[in-house]
């Protein structure tokens, strides 16, 4: 550099906040990325949201319920009737079926009805922990803030881990916060549409596990979520090959390895809220042909988590790899 | 301005790029030199305005020293520590605005600043002070996404003021402001030099501008560093244009062309006229005295003699220029060569 023009020479100006010198601490990038992961709108709205429809989850479940025994024993009366008949007339035709057969029973039985709706709302809340994922990880990327972050907090692996350990932390906690709103609007549905009975501790240990094992689903695809983002470093492109998967996966592996359909994304999640492998129930209810081709084969919860985390390591591994090996903008 | 110096006069360095390399892949697969041994450096204390044409290297030079880029080759010292090894140690002293300001769109001024100046552990009427500073205090709770270019830009600088660096780089603070708020940016800019110590590295094709800002000037082409110097030198280097009027501009150009000097016939808005230029032997830059002693020898009377200072706009474009054609002898040497 030239020199040669004539510069006052004189003291160092003192840096004006040397107190800032300090590094950054943990508890601070955490505080401020947590703040930063809830702050996008349809996070926030989201947040809102889901006391809301919890609630009108419950109102359904007590709407759809009665303690009506009796008109639910005349039809399956009449049910068993009609079957007599028709048995009467084609002799051979159908085998020794009671009127139990034909009995549906109308009240919310907690014991039972309770697994199903718990693994509906938490399936429901393992999307919204991708979509969560994928946004966390993708907006700062849309919008280049990134930028900022990594010129503050130069541990790029630092930044990446805090924020991947906030996401699955933020979506474990909502997920367990879930259960805990939900749990008991099911009781009390149970109590007033219903019966408690054989809600024993067991019952209790077994609903607690698979909630704890929800939370821990439901933090592992949000990290999921939040690595394709950050390995794509676009939010539209990481959501495109999320959708593309969760619609045209199914098809693939059931068509080209039929032997791996119940590790598709909802077999996964159909596995770990099983409650069957748990507890001795002759009421469970799967929705889709994968769910079902998982509660077929048994397949257990340690399983499921394998296979999750066969889908998440390399892409953690390789989004932590190109955010801290590569250039950023 | 106030660089701060060491005894001798020299002036206290605070960053240094010393032959810095850095290429990399372009979408088809091409390799592209982005910085060619690239090497400049920062005075404490100064404004230092980084000029060049698009895709010369300036964003990748001051990427580099955000630690957002990483040479293939080189060293860059800040704070008289080694880049990238101590990037942590410079970090809390660099506030930067790079590639343009970088929000969340849904969120306010003010949220979006607060979230950043949280990472720093700014306090609330820390946050409210900056954006009083860049003059956003009136529209700091409207959402980001309605700004203007002009406020987008200021509140990129409110961030990389939130971290009250020492050190402060901003990539084309200026794109997009009006005249008022461009203005407005110098004077911050001043301000925060002067009042508060900083040194500030400016990016910016508004040469005008960086000439009324900088103390000091690098000009970058192809990635190289081609120009480096403080504006005032550079001013005293760049020649100075003299016009003259004269009513017999005949005798005139042949009296001034026997003597080596260069004096092309014009038309002025004040008639015909002849810009003149000293011979390249002289050593000093013309202030038209010697023009005028040799008209007025041969009784030759200019009306009217007026020397043009050259602007930084024409010493930008002269060594854009030497550059260019070193550039062009240096490939053709080597066909020449076989």
């Amino acid at each position: 550099m030239t020199t040669a023009a004539a510069r006052p020479a004189g003291p160092a100006a003192p840096g004006p906040h040397a107190d800032r010198s300090s590094p950054l601490s943990l508890r601070r990038l955490a505080r401020s990325e947590l703040r930063r992961i809830l702050s996008p709108k349809p996070v926030r709205r989201a947040l809102y949201a889901l006391p809301l429809l919890l609630g009108a989850f419950a109102l359904a479940a007590y709407l759809g319920h009665n303690t009506d025994m009796a008109t639910a024993w005349r039809e399956a009366e009449a049910a068993y009737g009609q079957y007599t008949e028709e048995a009467a007339r084609r002799p051979g035709t159908a085998g020794p079926l009671s009127a139990q057969y034909f009995f549906d029973d109308p009240r919310y039985q907690l014991t039972k009805a309770s697994f199903v709706d718990l693994r509906t709302v938490l399936s429901g809340v393992a999307v919204a922990a991708l979509a969560f994922g994928l946004v966390s990880g993708g907006t700062d990327w849309a919008s280049r803030v990134i930028l900022n972050l990594v010129a503050a907090e130069p541990r790029r692996a630092r930044l990446f881990v805090t924020r991947g350990v906030l996401v699955a932390a933020v979506a474990a906690a909502t997920a367990l916060a879930t259960s805990i709103v939900l749990i008991p609007l099911l009781l009390v549905t149970a109590h007033l549409r219903g019966t408690t009975a054989d809600a024993d501790a067991h019952f209790w240990t077994v609903l607690t596990t698979i909630v704890l094992r929800g939370a821990l689903l439901i933090a592992l695809v949000a990290l999921l979520g939040y690595s394709l983002a950050m390995l794509t470093r676009s939010l539209t492109v990481a959501f495109g090959i999320a959708l593309a998967y969760l619609v045209v996966a199914e098809r693939l592996v059931r068509d080209y390895v039929p032997s791996l359909t119940e590790y598709h994304f909802s077999g996964i999640t159909f596995a770990v809220l099983n409650e069957r492998l748990l507890m001795l129930n002759d009421k469970t209810e799967c929705v889709g042909e994968i769910a079902c081709a998982a509660m077929r084969e048994g397949t257990p919860a340690t399983h499921a988590f394998l296979a999750l985390a066969c889908y998440l390591l390399p892409v953690a591994a390789a989004a932590l790899w190109r955010f801290t090996r590569t250039d950023i903008g | 301005m106030s660089v701060t110096g060491t005894e001798g006069g020299a002036p206290e360095i605070l960053v240094r790029f010393d032959q810095v390399f850095k290429s990399f892949r372009t979408s088809r697969g091409r390799r592209q030199v982005a910085l060619d041994g690239f090497s400049m450096s920062v005075p404490t204390g100064a404004v230092v305005g980084l000029l060049g044409p698009n895709g010369s290297g300036k964003t990748t030079a001051l990427k580099a020293l955000l630690g957002l880029a990483r040479p293939d080759r080189g060293t860059i010292t800040a704070f008289g520590r080694e880049l990238p090894a101590d990037q942590r140690f410079v970090a809390r002293r660099m506030g930067a605005l790079i590639e343009g300001p970088a929000f969340t769109g849904s969120l306010t001024g003010e949220h979006n600043l607060r979230l950043l100046g949280e990472l720093h552990g700014a306090r609330r009427d820390e946050v409210a002070d900056v954006l009083e500073l860049v003059g956003l205090d009136g529209a700091a709770h409207r959402s980001y996404s309605g700004y203007s270019l002009g406020m987008k830009q200021r509140l990129g600088v409110a961030a990389a003021l939130i971290s009250r660096p020492d050190l402060l780089v901003l990539d084309e603070p200026m794109n997009g402001l009006d005249p008022e708020a461009v203005r407005h940016m110098r004077e911050l800019l001043k301000r925060l030099r002067d009042e508060r110590g900083m040194t500030v590295v400016v990016s910016s094709h508004i040469l005008s501008e960086v000439e009324l800002v900088s103390d000091w000037v690098t000009i970058v082409r192809n990635g190289r560093v081609i120009c480096d110097a403080s504006v005032p030198e550079l001013l005293a280097r760049g020649t100075s244009r003299l016009v003259v009027r004269v009513h017999d501009a005949v005798t005139a150009r042949s009296v001034l062309t026997d003597h080596g000097y260069t004096a092309v016939p014009a038309f002025g808005p004040a008639g015909a006229e002849l810009q003149v230029e000293p011979p390249a032997t002289r050593p000093t830059p013309s202030d038209g005295s010697d023009v005028l002693r040799l008209l007025t020898e041969r009784d030759v009377y200019p009306r009217e003699l007026v020397v043009e200072s050259a602007s930084l706009e024409d010493i930008y474009v002269a060594a854009v220029r030497a550059a260019d054609a070193a550039t062009a002898t240096a490939r053709q040497e080597p066909r020449h060569g076989t």
